[in-house]
């Protein structure tokens, strides 16, 4: 993981534009101002998103407490 | 017959000569034309080509030749599925200048095999990203049941154009939860096979670890000869043991925690209902639910996103406005992150498996209420303000994960349409089919025509009344 990457759950939202930007023009798809708002909104969300799964280990767990 | 007669009907009719494949054709078309400049829910009618195939079922008719499970049935297919001579836009404006397919996807190409009459192409939201089918460039397809409602999405196209009787079959695709949802909101019967088990040759891709071929009917049994239809040689079919499967024991469970969050009142009577009449044990718990549907979250945001990225770079204005900016932020996503969603995935599958040892079948509500009015963009979920077409596939996006099969299945109920996805193990599409028939037999699960009758009249003046409100 870069270091980039690995900050990316913790950025702050003047962080995430700054990854926004930065990761954009790397990937030769810069961002026009009018929409940059947008995208951080999205990126927020995918930042929550991995919050939540990242702090789950694996995924398994007790299948069921099934009632009958 | 009439418009809402079964694909089986039809087709049952044609082999023996109570109608012929074109009148068939003709009238579908007719009631096309008629209907869906207010419906919205076909993006191209193919007309010439419709009654060219109904001819030639009609003509191997007439010779003797055997016909098709699926004679003269008409069906459509979401714009993301390849069809000869056509461009596949996938709802976009993007895919307009691209090349005319080559040849029809693999599954419309299984489905005309069966006899099945291909009458037109229908919306979707853009590229499958989103859960409402309010297409930017193509307009929203409104709910037969209520035309100031949404359909649903990705595939609302696909739902509505069944539930208002315009065809008896469509085809569609899940990713996230694309045909359940639709299907859930609309009020018909929504297949998501297992991962795989009917082909995606064809089908515009959206995110390629998730994709799922479908399809959407109003009868089980029609559900079970397209599905059939679209099977590998040598797969087992559904339909010769339908009847035997309604009958068949079944040990069903509940999902609860994750999937009984926010649920509104008709919701959780509806799966009261349904756990009731499957005897099911209440609140079946996958722990890992919420996290599984981050995981898939970010795995769609990804994938979705670089595989538009070249385009994104170039042309992101001609993107909807309520996609090209989900997508870049999607291919901005971490490549570290993506893979930890992808092995994530391996964890929740062996947690769901580990479900399936007990239970035949799960049960879990489509969406956590009726289908939202158009143009609405946010819904409440525990206190919180959230987006509806981000967040409508709360239930169904866990399940895409484990690529299990589901049949999202309509419950009777007085108000506008509500669903329940059943649930089996990958490859158990019988025990899906299985649980349905059992509904179905018991008056439960069924595919409720609209109340009124969808006409241009009436939904001209529902809006004019509507808008007059506002």
């Amino acid at each position: 993981m870069t270091v980039l990457d690995a900050q990316f759950i913790e950025l702050s939202r003047g962080g995430l534009e700054d990854f926004a930007r930065a990761r954009s023009d790397a990937l030769a798809a810069p961002i026009a101002p009018d929409r940059l708002d947008e995208v951080v909104e999205n990126l927020t969300i995918l930042q929550n998103h991995a919050r939540t799964f990242l702090s789950v280990p694996g995924g398994a767990g007790v299948a069921d407490e099934g009632k009958g | 017959m009439d418009a809402f007669s079964s694909a089986a009907a039809i087709a049952n009719a044609v082999r023996t000569g109570k109608v012929s494949a074109v009148n068939v054709a003709r009238a579908t078309l007719s009631r096309i034309r008629d209907l869906d400049p207010c419906l919205n829910a076909f993006t191209a009618l193919f007309e010439v080509e419709a009654l060219a195939q109904a001819a030639g079922i009609d003509r191997d008719r007439a010779l003797g030749r055997p016909l098709g499970p699926l004679a003269g049935a008409p069906f459509a297919v979401k714009n993301l599925f390849d069809v000869a001579g056509v461009t596949t836009l996938a709802g976009s404006r993007i895919r307009q200048g691209a090349a005319p397919a080559a040849r029809d996807a693999d599954l419309v190409a299984r489905f005309k095999a069966a006899g099945a009459v291909l009458v037109g192409a229908l919306n979707m939201d853009e590229f499958a990203y989103g859960f409402v089918t309010e297409n930017a460039h193509f307009g929203p397809t409104r709910n037969p049941h209520d035309p100031t409602r949404i359909a649903g999405g990705s595939s609302g196209g696909s739902a509505a154009a069944v539930a208002a009787g315009l065809v008896p079959l469509s085809l569609g695709s899940d990713t996230n939860g694309s045909i359940r949802i639709p299907a859930g909101l609309c009020g018909v019967f929504g297949l998501k096979p297992t991962s795989g088990r009917l082909p995606v040759q064809g089908m515009f891709p959206f995110v390629h670890t998730l994709d799922h071929a479908g399809l959407f009917a109003r009868h089980l049994a029609d559900l079970a000869l397209g599905y059939d239809a679209g099977l590998d040689a040598g797969d087992d079919p559904i339909s010769p043991r339908l009847e035997a499967l309604a009958s068949q024991p079944l040990r069903s469970g509940v999902l609860g925690g994750w999937f009984a969050r926010g649920l509104s009142r008709p919701v959780i009577a509806v799966m009261d209902a349904v756990g009731a009449a499957l005897n099911s044990d209440q609140d079946v718990i996958l722990p890992g639910a919420e996290a599984a549907r981050s995981a898939a979250f970010c795995l769609t945001a990804f994938e979705g996103g670089r595989l538009h990225l070249p385009d994104l770079a170039r042309r992101i204005g001609d993107y909807d406005p309520a996609v090209g900016g989900r997508l870049l932020a999607g291919a901005l996503l971490p490549r570290d992150i993506y893979e930890a969603a992808l092995a994530h995935r391996q964890g929740f599958t062996a947690e769901v498996l580990q479900a399936f040892a007990r239970y035949d079948v799960l049960i879990a509500p489509v969406t956590l209420g009726p289908a939202p009015p158009i143009g609405q963009e946010s819904m409440v979920l525990d206190g919180e303000e959230i987006s509806i077409r981000k967040n409508l596939g709360l239930y169904t996006q866990p399940i895409s994960f484990v690529g299990a099969p589901v049949i999202a299945t309509p419950i009777r109920n007085p108000g506008l349409p509500l669903g329940v996805q059943i649930i089996a193990a990958p490859g158990r599409e019988d025990l899906a089919f299985a649980a349905a028939a059992r509904l179905e037999r018991m008056g439960l699960a069924t595919s409720m025509p609209p109340r009124a009758e969808f006409s241009c009249t009436a939904t001209s003046e529902l809006l004019e009344m509507q808008h007059g409100h506002s």
